[in-house]
């Protein structure tokens, strides 16, 4: 039976689609059979990131419409065999969905994964609400911005209606960086995590290596800087119950410079 | 003198303090008043004018004004009781 996790924020423009692509193909990397659904109709962009748009021939409106199953929609990735993406569909809009038909897919692909992450759309509207209809747990993306965490804190209030409570509910915090936490310019991993009374379950580097993954589509676990997929292990594995300090998280964003080189040279060579 | 000053440092508050007051500010706005007790209705409209007048007594012992210039008025908003007073300082 697989784990279903909505990654959600609220705002637009914090991560949620890189975050939902890194996580799946770090859990696929891993040896879990993967599903990412993309739930922001009309807005699609997880095939993108994944490098997949030309691949996807079916979407989500298809399987909703009765046109295929779940499982016939599936593009499968080019690299990691055991990662599947059911698309959204750019032409549809997010009213043509509703909750109901979200948790009949999800269940559909229940027996047959090992995880399924479902990309939701930003706002707190339809797509919100279809988005987190099937999910039992949420990973809330942010970054460490007042609008991010102001909207990160009013889409927790709503997923406590839904039936989310504190363990359910996980806080992804995105584009950290260290030099202006450093120099007492940006909230830290602490400001963020006493604000939204959440545990926080993964710190994100601001990377440009993010931009490149994206130019090339290959998420930067695949192919890229090493400390961002060292967090996105550390986040797979706390998603999995091992339990890893948050700040494993921040010592692999600081350590960078001519030691760090030649230890992530060393420890890339052994994995 | 005026040449030492400018190599003196100006102290500037850090970025990351106002914007966690801030933030603390816009989610303590947010936050729902956890409701403890609920006073029926008939209960709080027979003992209104009680409340008031411990509410008057109270303001004018802390801030150290007379009792007629506190005014205390209660308006409902949303099931709630919003207790509003007024204190007129000198």
């Amino acid at each position: 039976m697989a784990k279903v996790i909505v990654v959600t924020s609220g705002k637009g423009g914090v991560g949620k689609t890189t975050i939902t692509a890194n996580l799946g193909c770090t859990l696929a990397k891993s040896g879990e059979k993967v599903c990412l659904i993309d739930a922001d109709i009309g807005l699609k962009n997880l095939d993108v990131v994944l490098g997949l748009e030309n691949r996807v021939v079916y979407t989500l409106l298809d399987v909703v419409n009765g046109k295929v199953n779940a499982q016939e929609a599936l593009v499968r990735h080019k690299q990691l065999r055991n990662l599947y993406l059911l698309a959204a569909s750019q032409v549809a809009t997010k009213e043509m969905v509703s909750p109901e038909d979200m948790k009949n897919i999800v269940k559909s692909l229940y027996p047959v994964f090992d995880y399924i992450l479902v990309d939701s759309p930003a706002g707190i509207e339809r797509g919100f609400r279809n988005a987190v209809a099937a999910a039992e747990i949420a990973l809330i993306v942010t970054t460490p911005e007042l609008p991010a965490i102001s909207d990160a804190d009013r889409v927790v209030g709503l997923l406590e209606n839904f039936g989310f409570n504190d363990k359910s509910m996980k806080v992804i915090l995105n584009r950290f960086k260290i030099k202006m936490v450093k120099a007492g310019e940006m909230l830290t991993q602490d400001d963020v995590q006493s604000t939204l009374a959440l545990e926080i379950i993964g710190v994100v580097p601001d990377s440009e290596e993010v931009i490149i993954a994206t130019n090339k589509g290959l998420p930067v676990v695949l192919n890229g800087d090493m400390s961002v997929s060292r967090v996105f292990e550390n986040i797979a594995k706390r998603l999995k119950g091992e339990s890893i300090p948050v700040d494993e998280d921040i010592s692999q964003i600081s350590e960078k410079g001519f030691v760090a080189f030649f230890k992530n040279l060393f420890s890339r060579k052994r994995g | 003198m005026w040449f030492f000053g400018l190599f003196k440092r100006r102290k500037r508050e850090k970025s990351r303090e106002t914007a966690y007051k801030r933030l603390e500010t816009i989610l303590e706005r947010r936050r729902p008043v956890a409701v403890t007790e609920i006073i029926p209705k008939n209960e709080f409209e027979e003992n209104s004018e009680k409340i008031k007048e411990r509410i008057v007594d109270w303001v004018s012992d802390t801030f150290k004004v007379e009792k007629d210039r506190v005014k205390v008025e209660f308006e409902e908003h949303n099931g709630y009781i919003v207790i509003i007073t007024n204190v007129l300082f000198e």
